[in-house]
């Protein structure tokens, strides 16, 4: 938000006027039915939900409390906040992932398609045109629709064309193993004023075929993610 | 949804709202396309210069708050953009040193309603219509046509005819003719529609220009047609000169801050705060994700998943309706009753968390696809609310499993959702052990009262308690005591009136010093099949009122009209607010229409007898967003004489209902709201009763449920 003035004067206001109550007809203790699996990670990772440095997990210590399964760390940029994600579920390609504080987000091909929990969130993304360019390696041209909802809840449909274009081989680092991949750069222009240009960015694990680090836009008001896949 | 537990606070969201959007700190280049473009307000909290209006409208929808100050004049003014060419306007005035009527400082309230005729276009400027201070007591009364014109990006030009007071200085003569009668307060009370003054009398000519360099910077200068007449003879200030000049500065999205030179001899202020349902304070609404849709495997590759055969397993319905019922309540849901076959679920759900019904489906339906057999493909979803089952969605599991994935996943699934009407829940099917329900809550709460000549805002803060207690669906015992702990509107004054004392007494119950009960009622409410609904309510209904309650609403799932019919028999409480009741009673009741226009706007007729006796009508408007802000104002009009209704001659006002997740991001059902009365009188005054049925029958209306229907993936 970056309005931290006007946050403090509203929960001001929103605990003196709107008057919180206590009491079991008060539905404060909110929750989801994810929340308790999103706690081992929580557990796991010593990820508090702080900003920063709540995050401590090392390769190492994640294999010590038991984390074999594909694991996800994402990074928003713009908040400085990281955080742990397990696999959550798995429908026709798309894997959903689970991050300590509830929040989901859902890839396809390491794509994102859909975020929730973060604010204003990606409703949805067209991620096969972009796969395909992808596993073709090649540069290409095609047309992305994002969908988000407005203050409305109105679905807005913001039609992007994009431009694929492949950046060579990079050794990286994703917690102190080092990877091959292929990089790729995708520049996405709309006629959106709120987003006329973004630019996401994609490291492709030549060896196993797996989005090993990625760079992706989720809306004008959170910003862009950074995820990288620990544990394969 | 026990309606009990909802909460309203008062018009302090409006002073509120003022200080959470002002307070947002200026940052360089930080003002939005919205901010930059937007129309500035004048003195009187329209579109306009200075003093002066102009042609231009606001953003549909937005919401302008203006404090303005010159030569000891006070003008707040609330503007809502009502349509994209219509907009009203509500304003409390104070005039300082006015030393006549016996008012030392004078107050006063007044209207305005604006439609843009024109919009500007290449060749043409845009030109609007404006009435002024329209039902008011008229010291502001007037009537304009101006039209406006955009040179390039940065000059605004404005130039019009004014009539009353704004044709009241250097006049070119009467260009409809008529004399206007002057505003007399011996034989006038205000309030009434001034049609026979429209446009009559003095004419004269007003304009100006606004040039704007930057995004933040705004100069004016305007030629002003208002003479200030009654402010000048009175000595409130002296008006030297028709020229007004002022610079404007752009502080943050919400607030534009002006200083003004004004009449040849006064500096002056003006804030102008915007607001709009369509931007949020919050940035989205944040919670938890939903649980994911896990596929049920192939059947041809794995029949023996898909066995219906789990049936006949005893304890198998007990067993999974518990495990729904804990997955619901974590999703903030109540499971109060199902029916479980081997290939279709039935769920009557509570939600307690969703301003959206939509979300409150999806989110149940991913319960279901996670919690049972594959055999199960047919969810239907019954959204009830105590005894009332309002709307049966019915979704098929394979269309969740498909489109999930799907990039237009909710136009999607709400093609191949099916609504229709929900019977009354059986009461074999109720969850075990659910009932009796008790909540209860604990929370402050604050009063006001506005707009009283000595003392234009009074404010109460205390302690209110809450109790319900929920025998079988729908019927309920509960009540609510309160406690004032501090405050002002002991100070209410109360006005004489030649009707029964029903709401201008109501100064004598805000005098308790020792805890009261504002509620305490026993209900039933029941769905009654064949899309009726019905309710019994018994008890103190209000602060001021006991009685019975007895009310009966159609209400079709798809349909846009709703009818409804209420009667009571009410008898006035003691003013301690305790058990006692005092010697006045009357029975009143209304016929109600309801009506959910398919551009945003509900509008709703009550016809019938008011708390004094009266017979009439009234008419209340509003628009709605999808998000649920809802704006409107309302009218009475019964067989009492503006004479005897006294000041305001007929009971109308303004409401706002705003909610919560709106201001805080998080899930909630609670809303604020008020009604702002520019008085209170006798005269079209209704019973307060608690529960009624239209509003929350509306939550499982097709209509309310598509506004947000995109949430059901939320």
């Amino acid at each position: 938000m970056g309005a931290g003035v006007a946050m403090k004067a509203y929960w001001v206001c929103v605990l003196a006027v709107f008057l919180t109550a206590c009491g079991p007809g008060a539905d404060n203790n909110l929750s989801s039915a994810l929340l308790p699996v999103a706690e081992r990670i929580r557990d796991g990772v010593r990820d508090r939900g702080q900003p920063g440095d709540g995050f401590t997990a090392t390769r190492a210590s994640l294999a010590a409390d038991g984390f074999n399964d594909p694991f996800l760390v994402a990074r928003l940029d713009a908040r400085n906040i990281r955080t742990g994600l397990i696999q959550a579920g798995q429908n026709r390609g798309t894997v959903t992932w689970l991050a300590a504080d509830g929040a989901t987000l859902t890839e396809r091909d390491g794509v994102l398609s859909a975020s929730r929990g973060l604010g204003v969130d990606l409703y949805t993304a067209e991620t096969a045109a972009l796969g395909q360019a992808l596993r073709a390696g090649n540069s290409a041209s095609y047309v992305r629709r994002y969908r988000h909802l407005d203050p409305l809840a109105q679905i807005v449909v913001t039609r992007f064309d994009c431009t694929l274009m492949p950046d060579g081989r990079e050794a990286i680092e994703v917690f102190d193993v080092s990877f091959t991949t292929a990089r790729y750069t995708e520049i996405c222009t709309s006629a959106s004023l709120d987003a006329p240009q973004i630019e996401n960015q994609y490291w492709v694990d030549q060896d196993r075929s797996i989005m090993r680090r990625s760079r992706q836009w989720i809306s004008t008001d959170v910003g862009y993610l950074t995820l990288e896949r620990v544990i394969d | 949804m026990s309606y009990g537990i909802r909460r309203r606070a008062s018009l302090s969201i409006l002073a509120c709202l003022v200080a959470v959007l002002g307070a947002a700190p200026a940052m360089a280049n930080d003002i939005s396309r919205v901010a930059a473009e937007r129309p500035s307000l004048n003195f009187f909290g329209n579109s306009g210069l200075i003093d002066m209006p102009s042609a231009e409208s606001q953003p549909d929808g937005e919401i302008g708050v203006t404090v303005s100050y010159f030569g000891g004049i006070t003008r707040n003014t609330l503007t809502f953009q009502i349509t994209p060419r219509l907009s009203g306007s509500f304003r409390y005035a104070a005039t300082q040193d006015w030393n006549s009527g016996g008012f030392a400082t004078y107050y006063d309230r007044s209207f305005d309603l604006r439609y843009q005729l024109l919009r500007e276009g290449r060749y043409w400027p845009a030109v609007t219509i404006g009435l002024q201070d329209f039902v008011g007591t008229g010291i502001y009364a007037g009537e304009y046509i101006v039209a406006t014109r955009n040179f390039g990006d940065h000059l605004t030009v404005t130039a019009g005819i004014g009539w009353g007071r704004l044709g009241s200085y250097n006049s070119f003569g009467t260009p409809f003719a008529g004399d206007r009668p002057a505003f007399d307060p011996a034989t006038n009370f205000g309030g009434e529609f001034s049609v026979d003054q429209w446009f009559r009398g003095p004419a004269a000519f007003f304009g100006g220009v606004e040039w704007r360099p930057n995004e933040r910077l705004g100069f004016k200068i305007e030629y002003s047609s208002d003479a200030f007449q009654p402010e000048t003879s009175r000595g409130v200030f002296t008006r030297e000169s028709p020229w007004n000049f002022g610079v404007e500065y752009q502080v943050n999205d919400s607030l534009r801050l002006g200083a003004y030179y004004l009449y040849g001899s006064e500096f002056g202020l003006n804030a102008q705060i915007a607001f709009s349902p369509r931007r949020s304070p919050a940035s989205g609404i944040r919670q938890e994700g939903p649980l994911p849709i896990t596929p049920r495997p192939a059947r041809e590759e794995n029949p023996d998943a898909w066995a219906e055969t789990w049936v006949t397993i005893p304890n198998a319905d007990a067993a999974f309706g518990e495990r729904i019922r804990e997955l619901l309540a974590a999703e903030g849901q109540t499971l109060i009753a199902y029916d479980l076959q081997a290939d279709e679920i039935e769920v009557r759900i509570e939600n307690d968390r969703y301003l959206s019904s939509a979300q409150a489906i999806g989110r149940t339906a991913r319960v279901l696809a996670a919690s049972l057999l594959p055999s199960v493909e047919t969810f239907r979803i019954v959204l009830v609310d105590g005894g009332l089952a309002l709307s049966t969605a019915v979704i098929r599991r394979s269309d969740l499993e498909a489109l999930e994935t799907e990039p237009n996943a909710a136009e999607a699934l709400r093609t191949v959702t099916g609504f229709t009407a929900a019977g009354p829940t059986d009461a074999t099917e109720v969850v075990p052990d659910l009932y009796p329900r008790f909540e209860w809550s604990l929370a402050p709460y604050t009063r006001t009262s506005f707009f009283d000549p000595r003392n234009p805002i009074l404010i109460d803060l205390g302690l209110r308690a809450r109790a319900s207690y929920e025998f079988r669906p729908g019927w309920v015992l509960e009540g609510s005591v309160a406690q004032r702990i501090v405050g002002t509107l002991d100070r209410a004054r109360q006005t004489s009136s030649n009707l029964p004392p029903v709401r201008t007494n109501f100064a004598l119950y805000e005098q308790t010093e020792t805890p009261f009960i504002e509620t305490l009622t026993f209900s039933v409410a029941q769905s009654l099949g064949g899309d009726y609904f019905g309710r019994f309510t018994i008890g103190y209904l209000e602060r001021m009122f006991a009685g019975v309650s007895a009310e009966l609403l159609w209400s079709p799932v798809g349909s846009r009209l709703a009818l409804g019919a209420e009667i009571n028999y009410a008898i006035q409480r003691d003013f301690d607010m305790r058990f006692g009741l005092q010697d006045y009673d009357v029975v009143t009741g209304h016929v109600s229409a309801y009506y959910d226009f398919d551009n945003g706007f509900l509008a709703r007729v009550d016809v019938g007898r008011y708390l004094a006796g009266d017979i009439g009508a009234t008419l209340h408007v509003e628009r709605e967003f999808e998000n649920g802000w809802r704006v409107g104002a309302f009218a009475t009009l019964t067989d009492v004489s503006s004479e005897d209704f006294g000041e305001g001659s007929f009971d109308k006002g303004i409401t706002l209902s705003i909610p919560v997740s709106w201001f805080t991001g998080q899930p909630t059902q609670q809303r604020v709201g008020t009604t702002i009365r520019p008085i209170t009188r006798d005269g079209g005054a209704r019973l307060s009763v608690p529960g009624r049925l239209y509003d929350r029958v509306r939550e499982g209306q097709i209509q309310r449920i598509d506004d947000q229907w995109a949430r059901v993936w939320r």
